[in-house]
């Protein structure tokens, strides 16, 4: 292990890795300037065998969550709490789990010239809300957001609401891509994505609200409740829940089924988050609800000036380079070890 | 013992009134053993962007030159500097690339934009981005700062009294974990300037 | 709670448990019992040595018995007698506990209910030996944050501890108790030798169970005092090894304290200059080790038993040394 780090800070260092990767400039700049997409598995091995010497990989953010959405009379209720958490350490406690799909505003003028077929009136909308891994709902939304605006670009039509269920649910499960990518890629992510989402949406057809799992599979619902706050959020679906409800009705169903979640699951809490799509229209609510207010701090911690003790600058500080580049002394005193065997002269 | 605590350090970022401040303590170890007490995880990425990476040492050096890399051709491209928040979401995007075989970091991202409005955000290692109202902490003393934010940071405080909120959060935060300390930095950017110092700290 | 929850009742909980409790409070005190060998219920399984042993180790998958750890203790023999330096930082996995001891016990022993009869004996022994000076001097240094890692065993003995806080505590408690019973029943002071056998073989007894004074991960104790033969200093662990020395270092920073102190050592040394040399040991040891830190504790142990020569706080002795050495540079420009 100590070996194994050792190695790797110094050829960090001397910046030459191995000779699968040269290290000259017209390949990298080839490398970034034409960037691959997609995951990159370079780091997998070296990761493996930290792992296999006892060394545990940390957890990523993850949304224990409470996502909710139902269907009303002329549209869709997404409803979603605010807490995202890293182990049992609250890590954000004002979030944003509703995710932009596909924009409900007229298509700007640029496109309309560009695509005549694009029809402006013909809307939609569709958010979602993720729960699971922070990083995989953020991404998977952002990506398919991009896909669908490229869809919508060479189709000249606006996506359905199941256009970009079939493009997650085929990216969660296959990744088959609609869109033109190259490589295609055949990798099989089949939960290792782990974004459970809400998809709402409003098109030609009218409302639809779907769930989609990490592994793909999906379900079309009037009402639909996802994560850890997902039982309690469902109990109030399950009692209260009627067709053809009215909007502010619908709202407050929303906002009592998030509530629900936030004071019944650890998972969740804070803020409740509303986004209410309909045929032309699009409302967000940001914090509709705050069940859960902290209590207001009375007084001031403020330091007295010049609480706080000061080095003089170091000597063997922050050092210049020529080219204006400021590096790290302790790298410096590796360099010097391993290349001149100067002494270090860090002040410890 | 994770992988993130192997080497130790933290970083802690908080928004003042037209200023923002980070600061890093300066510990590099292997596991409990102090190796050097002048490493820092802060790096310029502007001049009113700073980009802090704690969690493992290799990592942090190879992500700071890969960035390095990726300002630059922004700048040369571009034609303007990167604003803090297009670094957060360039630095996300590049965590998020290795899904699968991760950087064990958890960077911290603290600058102004070109408005002068002060910008703060963390990331998890895989570059989920919480763009923080207040503070953002991250390291070996992630909970410690968090409880010593939670109870210091105040809303607009002016650049001499973040200094000392951020150095004492830091201070007092490190010195209950046994892997961070050996030293601290603080940056506080405002408009104008930057003012850089070291703190005077416990060493043991 | 109680109050809130009756407002949807119609009947109301009473507690019951204030009677019961009556008959417990007159103790009964059993002699043979409480002379006898201390016994620990062992978990019930098939076997419990494996089982604790998964419990206690850290490399361990089922790995829940978190105790506290990481030291640096050292002690060495030198003309003046024993010097006993240790460092005062706790650490449960990487977070420092720093505990605030409210009140240092006069003598061990009087921390049992059952053991009050031993108080009078001890308070007559302390009077006669006038050593009074001493308890006055505990209290000095009662508000600072220390853990206290030299466990005062008896005015001639002292135990150090590295590893697990409570098992040291615990078992040189008890040493503490069976030195005393030794002494009335012989009417001598205990051997250094002795009293760190009788340590030995109580903790023998529960070898590979997971006692936390385990010599192999950087786990131990030293036993140092004063008897007829002069200064002695024991080593022993909880895996049965009982060493006589004239140096020894235990814990996590250890190999840095060796260090300093193999440089620094003479037998020949002056009190002062001893003393200052346990001192700078440990600040060293803090410096390089995470888990050790916080303040120096010094002891001198010599014919008249030993004397406590404060806590000095690394935090400040740091940047002592820092500018003395930058004073001793300047000289030699």
């Amino acid at each position: 292990m100590v070996h194994l780090i050792t190695r790797s800070i110094r050829a960090t260092s001397f910046a030459c890795p191995s000779s699968r990767n040269s290290t000259r400039l017209s390949t990298m700049a080839m490398k970034y300037s034409l960037p691959k997409s997609g995951f990159n598995f370079d780091n997998v091995q070296r990761n493996m065998a930290l792992e296999s010497k006892g060394i545990r990989p940390p957890k990523a953010t993850s949304t224990g969550t409470t996502i909710v959405g139902i269907i009303f009379k002329d549209g869709v209720v997404l409803g979603a709490d605010t807490r995202s958490t890293e182990g049992d350490t609250v890590a954000d406690k004002n979030c944003h789990k509703i995710h932009y799909l596909a924009p409900n505003m007229c298509v700007p003028l640029f496109y309309a010239h560009v695509f005549p077929h694009t029809q402006p009136d013909k809307r939609i909308s569709v958010y979602c809300c993720g729960a699971g891994t922070a990083a995989d709902t953020e991404f998977t939304t952002s990506l398919i957001s991009s896909q669908l605006e490229l869809h919508s670009l060479a189709t000249g039509r606006q996506p359905r609401v199941e256009t970009a269920l079939t493009m997650l649910k085929q990216m969660l499960f296959n990744r088959i891509p609609l869109t033109n990518v190259h490589p295609p890629p055949y990798l099989r992510y089949q939960g290792h994505i782990s974004a459970a989402l809400i998809l709402g949406g409003h098109d030609f057809n009218g409302p639809h609200l779907f769930n989609i799992h990490p592994a793909g599979s999906t379900s079309k619902l009037p009402y639909v409740t996802m994560g850890s706050g997902s039982l309690a959020a469902m109990a109030v679906f399950e009692s209260r829940w009627t067709s053809k409800m009215e909007r502010q009705e619908a709202i407050d169903l929303v906002k009592d089924a998030v509530e629900a979640g936030i004071l019944n699951d650890n998972g969740s809490g804070f803020n409740v988050d509303i986004t209410i799509i309909e045929k032309d229209n699009v409302e967000i609510l940001k914090s509709y609800a705050t069940p859960s207010q902290r209590g207001v701090k009375e007084q001031s911690y403020k330091f007295p000036k010049g609480t706080t003790g000061i080095r003089p600058q170091l000597r063997h500080g922050r050092r210049e380079r020529r080219d204006g580049h400021i590096i790290n002394p302790s790298r410096l005193f590796l360099c010097r070890t391993s290349w001149m065997g100067v002494d270090f002269v860090g002040v410890v | 013992m994770s992988i993130m605590d192997y080497n130790g350090g933290s970083v802690v970022a908080m928004v003042g009134k037209n200023c923002v401040a980070i600061a890093t303590d300066k510990r590099l170890g292997q596991q409990f053993s102090t190796i050097s007490t002048e490493f820092e995880k802060i790096f310029p990425a502007t001049d009113k962007t700073y980009l802090g990476l704690s969690g493992l040492a290799t990592d942090v050096q190879t992500l700071s030159e890969r960035f390095r890399f990726k300002i630059n051709m922004y700048k040369m491209r571009e034609e303007r500097q990167i604003e803090p928040k297009t670094l957060a979401h360039m630095v996300s995007s590049t965590l998020y690339e290795k899904r699968f075989g991760p950087y064990f970091v958890d960077p911290v991202i603290a600058g102004l934009d070109k408005n002068n409005a002060p910008f703060i955000c963390t990331m998890d290692l895989i570059g989920c981005i919480n763009f923080a109202e207040g503070f953002a902490v991250s390291g070996t003393s992630g909970p410690n700062l968090c409880g010593m934010c939670e109870s210091l940071w105040e809303p607009d405080l002016e650049p001499e009294d973040l200094f000392e909120t951020i150095s004492q959060a830091l201070m007092n935060a490190v010195d209950r974990d046994a892997l961070s300390g050996w030293g601290a930095t603080v940056y506080v950017v405002t408009p104008d300037s930057v003012i850089t110092r070291t703190l005077k700290t416990r060493q043991d | 709670m109680d109050r809130f929850v009756a407002k949807y009742s119609a009947t109301l909980n009473h507690p019951v448990y204030e009677d019961e409790l009556l008959g417990l409070s007159v103790g009964k005190w059993d002699a043979a019992q409480d002379f006898a060998l201390p016994t620990f219920d062992v978990p019930a399984v098939h076997n419990p040595i494996e089982f604790l042993r998964a419990n206690t180790d850290e490399q361990s998958e089922d790995y829940c018995i978190k105790i506290q750890h990481g030291t640096t203790t050292l002690g060495f023999e030198f003309q003046g007698g024993v010097i006993i330096a240790v460092d005062s930082r706790a650490t449960t996995g990487n977070y420092i506990c720093k505990p605030i001891l409210l009140f240092r016990r006069v003598w061990c022993m009087i921390s049992s209910p059952t053991h009050l009869q031993c108080v009078h004996f001890h308070q007559s022994l302390f009077k006669s030996i006038s050593q009074l000076h001493r308890v006055h001097s505990y209290s000095i240094f009662t508000a600072s944050q220390t853990v206290k890692k030299v466990i005062e065993i008896n005015p001639y003995l002292l135990g150090t501890m590295a590893g697990g806080a409570a098992d040291c505590s615990y078992w040189e408690r008890e040493l503490g108790r069976r030195c005393r019973l030794y002494e009335l029943r012989n009417k001598e002071r205990i051997s250094v030798a002795a009293a760190s056998k009788l340590l030995a073989n109580m903790v023998y007894a529960y070898r590979g169970m997971g006692l936390s004074m385990v010599g192999s991960g950087g786990r131990g104790t030293m036993v140092a005092g004063w008897d007829k033969t002069g200064a002695n200093l024991f080593y022993v662990d909880s895996e049965g090894s009982r060493f006589k020395g004239q140096r020894f270092s235990v814990g996590s920073g250890s190999t840095y304290a060796y260090g300093v102190l193999d440089m620094g050592y003479d037998f020949d040394l002056s009190i002062l200059d001893a003393l200052e040399l346990g001192r700078r040991s440990i600040y060293h040891a803090t410096h390089r080790d995470a888990m050790s830190g916080g303040y120096v504790n010094l002891y001198h142990v010599n014919e008249d038993g030993w004397t406590y020569h404060g806590n000095h706080d690394v935090g400040v002795l740091h940047y002592e040394y820092q500018d003395l050495r930058a004073r001793e540079l300047q000289v030699e420009v």
